[in-house]
């Protein structure tokens, strides 16, 4: 039917990568480049009473020191809530507060060394648990729990009647999940080299996992039309996410526009693990009515996302994982609760499965659970609970060329397991 | 005593942004030679995009894939994309490239027709060759139409874009909307060794089956399913930032000694794929997003198979053996 | 204080102005312009950063760069001969083993360190002769899979010689 489609083509760039010959955003350096290193947040939640730079700036080889006040537009990220460099209080450990651009590494950590800032420590809070509570120390201006459409700090979804559906089942299960904090831990720690070309034009060669994406952002941070900025990039050493969220190319860029020298920003890796994006922790309490036959009856599901200090990618990701915490099972009485918190933790990132596979997790643990309860087989309650093409999702979406029941199916062969004749014989269709 | 259990799972997952709207363009520029530069910038992280972006650009235009080179390196000279996410590249870039292979037909014909002395009408596109319906001798090859054009001072370049469509409001009261059109669909068997005495953890076998709809490329189809395994074994038993999270953070990890991400030695011992390709109707070619989802089955399935092998429900992940054990100590008091 | 270091170089004479706490990545990557080494983790955990230093795979981010004065030091690009891709590269490629390619030029180094002192493994030993290179798009399976077939010499015989040894 297909020519090249379905065709076992090796990688494009593959030749590249057995010679290594391939360049990296990280491998870049260029005549007179400056290094970048900047000054971290050492508490949770830090009140900055005062900033004095210029011992910073008497070093020799530093060629910029740079505060917020130095950054054209200081707030950046798809929810333009995160400060490029930290204002009054920067809001969780490991928030960039000064940058050096210097001739070398050890000449940018002397003039960071000299820097004078007066700083506080603030209360703070960790557990999104206890950042709900009334009393808890503020992490955000505007409070700790996200507001949706302006009135609700409850995103909610509402299908039939739960508890009408709760009243007809058999048994009443409940359980309750978390999954951490993870790191994307792409092997090539993120880096940026900005420079001005001959024409004042910015350069950015960038570890972004999406061009354009950073490109308006940025744009937004430099105040600068899109023909005078331009990102380069586009082969980088893993991303899974993490590369959504701009962790050196603000800070490059304006120390370029500063200094109109190169400037290198170069992650180590601890910077990478401990102060960039990450797939924040979550909650879920999942209650579940069931039947003796495996019909769910009723589903009611409480999502907690546990957000960090900055919005960054965490309100998509719980508006994504909303939709789908249903699970891939018809389920007429279904209610969720979805809650972001925010906490004084590094910001949430997007990571491969984004906002999805955590619910997931959670969704087809607890379907085990209603297995074991019932005492049928984990393939059957799924195969019959399972959608069918013209269904719709939870959130009234159609669903069309639907595999819940055939995927199963095809998995129990490869497995050696043989399903009862009835499931054998089931279709999406 | 090492015990062996089995888990499953069974999971869908939305290809591209949620809720769509999320466009991306695709320029095809027909060089002197019969070439074809594509752009599109779409970042190539490991996922293999270049290769199934040409393979399509290929595909619509009915030639080799060899006969296609992608630049994706620069947001001055390469055509928008959105962001390399939300498992949306193969399925929106796809829709983009066909659109701008229809354009570039469009343009030979154009330019044929001129050459040919004949109307557009008259002439029909196939396999890299505009020929005439009624003598199909009458052809001129892409090589020709590139090498005349060029130097005739015409500019073949197709171009086009796709936009997933935009999903309406959600009701505020129910959160009803449309996230996706396209959704891909997957499952797992897991066994698991699970060692009682140190309570470590095993990926014995992993079978997998997903519905990615037509299977663009599947060396890296494969690859990105491998890496799912990888990247779910390790979501699943091994990664924890902060082990005293929520009650603290001050046990932060700083490197890949203390984090801990699977090595070659945690692969399962025996590993499957097999693609159920059902054809995707508004997909390109039938494709599906791929590239989150395969990382998503494993987890579940190795946690509900860690209860079938010891009857301890792991209800935060990952499955530590500090975890496990301290989980079966608790079970047994408990009998 | 710096030092002149004069090594051998993916088979040639270089001579360089090391300082005593650089390590030999630093000085290829930084000094040399040889940028193939990785630089992952800077601490010896992620492999990265491979060369093959007197016919043995080490972590080049491990070594003080002045200890390898008169050594031979092979990184990925003293591989192949004649324009002919290494069967252990030429094998990672056909068998779609690297997937963003970072941790790649490590492993084709520790692959091949460990092929030419063990050219029939068996499936375990690979696996544990790649666990020091990790690969976070998890691309192992078939890594270690490109590796057994070189080993069973479907890729050719391994080129032995200068270009590995000393």
């Amino acid at each position: 039917m297909f020519k090249s489609v379905g065709k076992r083509v090796p990688r494009f760039d593959g030749i590249g990568h057995v010679t290594g010959k391939t360049v990296y955003p990280s491998d870049l350096s260029m005549p007179g480049m400056l290094v970048c290193k900047t000054l971290r947040s050492p508490y949770h939640c830090t009140r900055i009473h005062f900033i004095d730079t210029t011992e910073a700036e008497k070093v020799p080889g530093v060629y910029s020191v740079i505060t917020h006040k130095d950054v054209p537009h200081n707030l950046f990220s798809m929810v333009p809530d995160h400060h490029v460099l930290a204002e009054d209080i920067a809001r969780y450990k490991g928030q960039n507060i000064v940058a050096v651009a210097a001739v070398d590494k050890s000449t940018a950590l002397k003039a960071l060394s000299k820097v004078k800032i007066e700083m506080e420590e603030l209360p703070y809070v960790i557990d999104p648990v206890e950042a709900m509570k009334e009393d808890a120390p503020k992490v955000r201006p505007e409070g700790n729990l996200r507001v949706f459409d302006d009135v609700d700090t409850v995103r909610r979804i509402r299908r039939g009647d739960v508890e009408k559906g709760f009243a007809e089942a058999d048994y009443i299960v409940e359980g309750e999940y978390w999954t951490p904090n993870q790191e994307h831990a792409p092997i090539e720690t993120t880096a940026s080299l900005a420079y001005l070309d001959g024409n004042g034009k910015l350069v950015i060669h960038s570890k972004t996992q999406g061009l354009y994406f950073t490109l308006g952002d940025l744009s937004n941070v430099f105040q600068l039309p899109l023909n005078k900025l331009k990102m380069v990039g586009a082969t980088i050493g893993g991303a899974f996410g993490g590369q959504n969220s701009i962790h050196t190319d603000h800070i490059a860029g304006v120390l370029a526009l500063k200094t109109g020298k190169p400037v290198k920003f170069h992650l180590t890796r601890e910077e990478e693990m401990m102060y960039t994006t990450i797939r924040s922790a979550w909650r879920f309490k999942i209650k579940d009515g069931i039947k003796k036959d495996g019909k769910i009856t009723a589903r009611y599901v409480d999502v907690l996302e546990d957000c960090g200090a900055y919005t960054e990618l965490g309100l998509y990701a719980l508006e994504k994982n909303v939709n789908y915490i249903g699970g891939a099972n018809k389920i007429e009485n279904l209610a969720i609760d979805g809650r972001l918190v925010y906490t004084n933790k590094m910001p949430s990132g997007s990571m491969r499965g984004f906002g999805v596979n955590i619910g997931q997790y959670a969704e087809q643990v607890q379907t085990d659970k209603l297995a074991r309860k019932i005492g049928i087989s984990p393939f059957e309650i799924r195969l019959n609970n399972a959608f069918k093409e013209g269904d719709e999702n939870h959130v009234g979406n159609p669903l069309v060329a639907v595999s819940g029941i055939e995927t199963l199916q095809k998995v129990a062969k490869m497995a050696g397991v043989e399903l009862p004749k009835e499931y054998q014989e089931m279709s999406s269709k | 005593m090492i015990k062996r259990g089995r888990g499953i799972s069974s999971i869908y997952y939305p290809t591209g942004f949620n809720g769509g709207g999320d466009p991306d363009h695709v320029s095809l520029r027909l060089k002197s030679d019969g070439t074809i530069d594509m752009t599109n910038a779409t970042c190539e992280m490991g996922q293999g995009f270049k290769s199934v972006a040409c393979q399509m650009v290929a595909e619509a235009l009915g030639v080799s894939e060899e006969v296609i080179n992608i630049d994706n390196s620069n947001t001055d000279t390469c055509a928008f994309s959105m962001d390399t996410a939300g498992s949306r590249s193969t399925y929106i870039v796809g829709l983009a490239s066909i659109n701008a292979a229809q354009d570039l037909i469009k343009q030979m014909k154009m330019y044929a027709a001129a050459m040919l002395s004949c109307d557009i009408s008259e002439l029909e596109y196939a396999e890299g060759k505009v020929f005439k319906k009624s003598n199909t001798s009458e052809q001129l090859t892409l090589a020709e139409i590139g090498s005349g054009a060029t130097y005739s001072g015409k500019f073949l370049m197709g171009h086009d874009g796709f936009l997933p469509p935009v999903a309406p409001p959600r009701e505020p009261g129910t959160g009803f909307t449309e996230p996706s059109r396209s959704m891909a669909w997957g499952a797992s068997v897991i066994d698991v060794d699970v060692d009682t005495e140190t309570g470590v953890v095993e990926v014995v076998n992993l079978f997998n089956c997903y519905d990615i709809g037509t299977v663009i490329n599947p060396l890296s189809a494969e690859g990105q399913v491998d890496g799912g395994n990888v990247q779910g074994i390790g979501m699943a038993l091994f990664e924890d930032l902060s082990p005293d999270y929520p009650v603290s953070i001050e046990k932060y990890t700083s490197d890949f000694t203390d984090y801990i991400i699977p090595t070659s030695k945690d692969i399962p011992l025996n590993s499957q794929i097999e693609f159920f390709e059902n054809y995707d109707p508004y997909g390109p070619f039938g494709a599906k997003g791929c590239g989150e989802m395969v990382t998503n089955t494993q987890p579940p399935a190795i946690i509900n198979a860690i209860y079938d092998a010891v009857g301890v429900w792991v209800d935060s992940l990952p499955a530590t053996p500090e975890k496990i054990l301290r989980l079966l100590a608790d079970n047994k008091k408990s009998i | 204080m710096s030092k002149v270091l004069k090594f051998v170089l993916n088979g040639m004479p270089v001579k360089v102005v090391a300082e005593p706490q650089e390590t030999l990545l630093q000085v290829l990557r930084e000094k040399l312009s040889l940028t193939s080494p990785k630089c992952g983790c800077n601490h010896g955990d992620c492999g990265s950063c491979t060369v093959i230093l007197n016919g043995k795979a080490v972590k080049s981010c491990m070594i003080i760069a002045l200890t390898v004065e008169g050594k031979s030091v092979v990184t990925v690009d003293g591989l192949g001969t004649d324009g002919k891709l290494h069967p252990v590269q030429q094998a990672f490629h056909e068998y779609g083993a690297p997937q963003c390619g970072y941790c790649t030029p490590g492993m084709v180094m520790a692959a091949t360190a460990f092929l030419n002192e063990n050219p029939n493994p068996s499936y375990d030993e690979v696996k544990d002769a790649l666990a020091g290179n990790l690969c976070r798009c998890g691309g192992y399976q078939k890594y270690v899979d490109a590796v057994m077939a070189v080993a069973k010499g479907e890729f050719g015989p391994i080129p032995k010689g200068s270009d590995v040894d000393v």
